[in-house]
């Protein structure tokens, strides 16, 4: 099997061609699934981080996603002349298959606020990250979104912003206010956590 | 950045510190107001708890396995042990618990088993249809079993060269298990002979056949085998084996009750045919097609066909399961509209609509080989006098034994010939039917 872990992500993306159509040489099959699978297990988390916070609150509905990006993410792979961040692209494709996905089926999210309360009875790490998770149900999806690619994904504003099709100071306001907001969602809790802490 | 001294734009000041765009000029004002307000300290402590937080959610971070499974089954890619990615954080008992928890593991078996529905569902569809109309075509023709073993098949299907399809059902193919039905398989149907190698396991399964063939209609598996097993031979060729185990069964056992009165006496006709070299056509498929197919061209003249119009005789060797190569011949009839200029001038516009014989070599693949219902893909690169031709067909073929195959199609041709040294083409759209004989 091929060792492609010292291979940029450029690198990996034409490797992944079955043709010369582009003028590149044309991998073999293993080469082609051997530069995938580093592909993969390079962005697969944060492309799994915002199918799950920032598309869907179906894990289902997230799972599908997750896997039809990559599977277009490939096939993408055969026509695209040249590709300067990867990441960027496997999320941009990500997020235009949730917009098509939410224009056929838009999901509401109520939130319960007893279970809020239930969930935050102990005051671990995995509390709070229910607690902020649920919080991020309640923000506006373009805020949500922001926020998941900038604190799950590490992408800078600047990548947020070509992401998301809007400028970069909109980009680092959505972050800011959706960072505001959590925090103001958490707030009780928050402040419970400060005296255990 | 400015940013004007209110509480608002510290925190925006908070942000893009935590956020590591904080520029060093603005800093100083930051941890200046940092020493002076309780409420942004707290509000920094509280964003750097929700940045660790968020950071040992591990359930966004960590793909499940079955999705990368599904990936890469999707691409035609085989799944390997470590396909499942490695959470960048440490799992804690709970989030491990989160991860193995009923409603993700439910979504991990709907994922698969959608997965393996999508790719598995067509072929089942396939395989159930074959078997149904099998079943159905051998039930009304009240010989389950005549054509099979008649001409050989029977044992080239279930065990000729491993045998470890004896007991099977015959997979999609279609084809009726081996037990318990033969008893209904063709009382008073006359035993022809049929080629089988010369080892004792086929012997054995030809004695069953043939004895079972003569057996009551409501004989079972059974009673096949008492039947075989009571031979008055038996111990005689049992006796011959093992004093030379070299001895075949059929020579051990030299004198089969052909007939229901178990005269012991074969006619000719029925004398079991030793073992056989291999026919030199064996590979070979010959078949011929007809072709019912319109001109994309509107045609204004009438076709001038010739008999016989619009048919083709093949041949293809079988290189594998799945791939035949072998050449085609036929005749069909093209509509051409073509123009060329005379020494004077004048453009004319040519329409007619001649039959020509074509020829090429052909390569066929078929999809579902085993299976009574395949579907195919058939392509031709030929010729014909005046230019080059092209043929594509996708259909599906129907085999009611592995000798015989019908099929029909979908299939387009064109035509390529030239004219003043402009290239034209006579494109065509229509259906094929034929039938094909697998030697």
């Amino acid at each position: 099997m091929f060792n492609y872990s010292n291979r940029s992500d450029e690198e990996l993306f034409l490797l992944l061609r079955s043709s010369t159509a582009l003028g590149s040489q044309a991998s073999s099959s293993a080469e082609r699934e051997a530069a995938f699978r580093e592909l993969y297990a390079r962005h697969g988390k944060r492309v799994h981080a915002y199918c799950v916070r920032a598309v869907s609150s179906s894990a289902q509905e997230a799972e599908d996603i997750f896997q039809e990006t990559f599977v277009r993410f490939f096939n993408a792979a055969q026509t695209e002349r040249t590709m300067t961040n990867v990441p960027a692209f496997l999320l941009r494709i990500a997020r235009n298959l949730c917009l098509n996905h939410k224009r056929d089926s838009r999901p509401t999210y109520v939130l319960n606020d007893d279970d809020l309360h239930h969930k935050a009875q102990e005051y671990g790490t995995t509390e709070l990250l229910h607690l902020i998770t649920t919080a991020l149900e309640l923000l506006e999806d373009d805020q949500r979104e922001a926020f998941v690619l900038r604190k799950y994904d590490g992408c800078s504003f600047q990548e947020i912003a070509e992401i998301t099709n809007t400028t970069e100071n909109n980009a680092r306001s959505r972050v800011h206010r959706a960072q505001a907001k959590i925090r103001s969602i958490l707030a009780p809790y928050l402040a419970d956590i400060d005296q255990h802490l | 950045m400015n940013y004007e001294q209110s509480s608002d734009n510290f925190t925006e000041l908070l942000y893009d510190f935590l956020d590591g765009a904080l520029a060093p000029e603005n800093e100083t004002r930051l941890f200046a107001a940092l020493t002076q307000d309780a409420d942004l300290r707290a509000e920094l402590k509280e964003q750097l708890h929700i940045n660790a937080t968020i950071q040992t959610d591990e359930y966004a971070f960590t793909p499940p396995a079955a999705s990368g499974e599904a990936i890469f089954a999707r691409l035609g890619f085989a799944a390997e042990a470590g396909d499942t990615i490695a959470a960048p954080i440490l799992a804690s008992p709970a989030s491990t618990a989160a991860l193995t928890s009923p409603a993700l593991t439910g979504v991990s078996l709907a994922a698969r088993a959608g997965i393996a529905f999508r790719r598995g569902s067509s072929l089942v569809l396939v395989a159930l249809l074959s078997s149904l109309l099998t079943a159905w075509l051998l039930r009304s023709s009240g010989n389950g079993y005549g054509g099979d073993i008649n001409n050989g098949d029977f044992l080239s299907r279930f065990g000729n060269s491993s045998g470890n399809g004896y007991s099977g059902n015959g997979g999609s193919s279609g084809a009726p298990p081996f037990h318990g039905s033969f008893a209904e398989s063709g009382a008073g149907t006359s035993p022809q002979p049929f080629v089988i190698a010369d080892t004792v396991f086929q012997t054995v399964i030809k004695s069953v056949i043939i004895r079972q063939e003569q057996a009551p209609s409501n004989a079972t598996m059974a009673t096949a085998y008492q039947t075989l097993t009571s031979l008055p031979e038996a111990p005689q060729a049992e006796q011959a084996l093992s004093t030379n185990p070299q001895t075949s069964l059929s020579a051990a056992l030299p004198k089969v009750p052909w007939t229901q009165d178990s005269t012991h006496t074969p006619t000719p006709a029925q004398t079991p045919a030793v073992q056989q070299a291999p026919s030199p056509l064996t590979g070979i498929t010959i078949g011929a097609r007809g072709m019912v197919s319109r001109s994309i061209i509107w045609a204004s003249v009438p076709a001038k066909e010739t008999f016989p119009s619009n048919a083709a005789l093949y041949a293809l060797y079988s290189l594998s399961t799945h791939h035949s190569i072998g050449v085609e011949f036929g005749q069909e009839s093209f509509f051409q509209r073509y123009y060329f200029t005379n020494p004077q001038g004048v453009e004319f516009r040519v329409e007619q609509h001649p039959t020509f014989v074509w020829g090429g070599l052909a390569y066929r693949y078929t999809m579902l080989p085993e299976s009574t219902f395949s579907p195919f893909a058939h392509v031709v690169a030929g010729a014909t006098q005046i230019g080059g031709l092209g043929r594509g067909m996708v259909g599906v073929s129907y085999s009611p034994d592995a000798r015989t195959q019908f099929h029909l199609g979908a299939e387009a041709a064109s035509l390529f010939y030239q004219s003043d040294g402009v290239w034209f083409m006579s494109p065509k759209l229509g259906v094929s039917y034929g039938v094909s004989i697998k030697f």
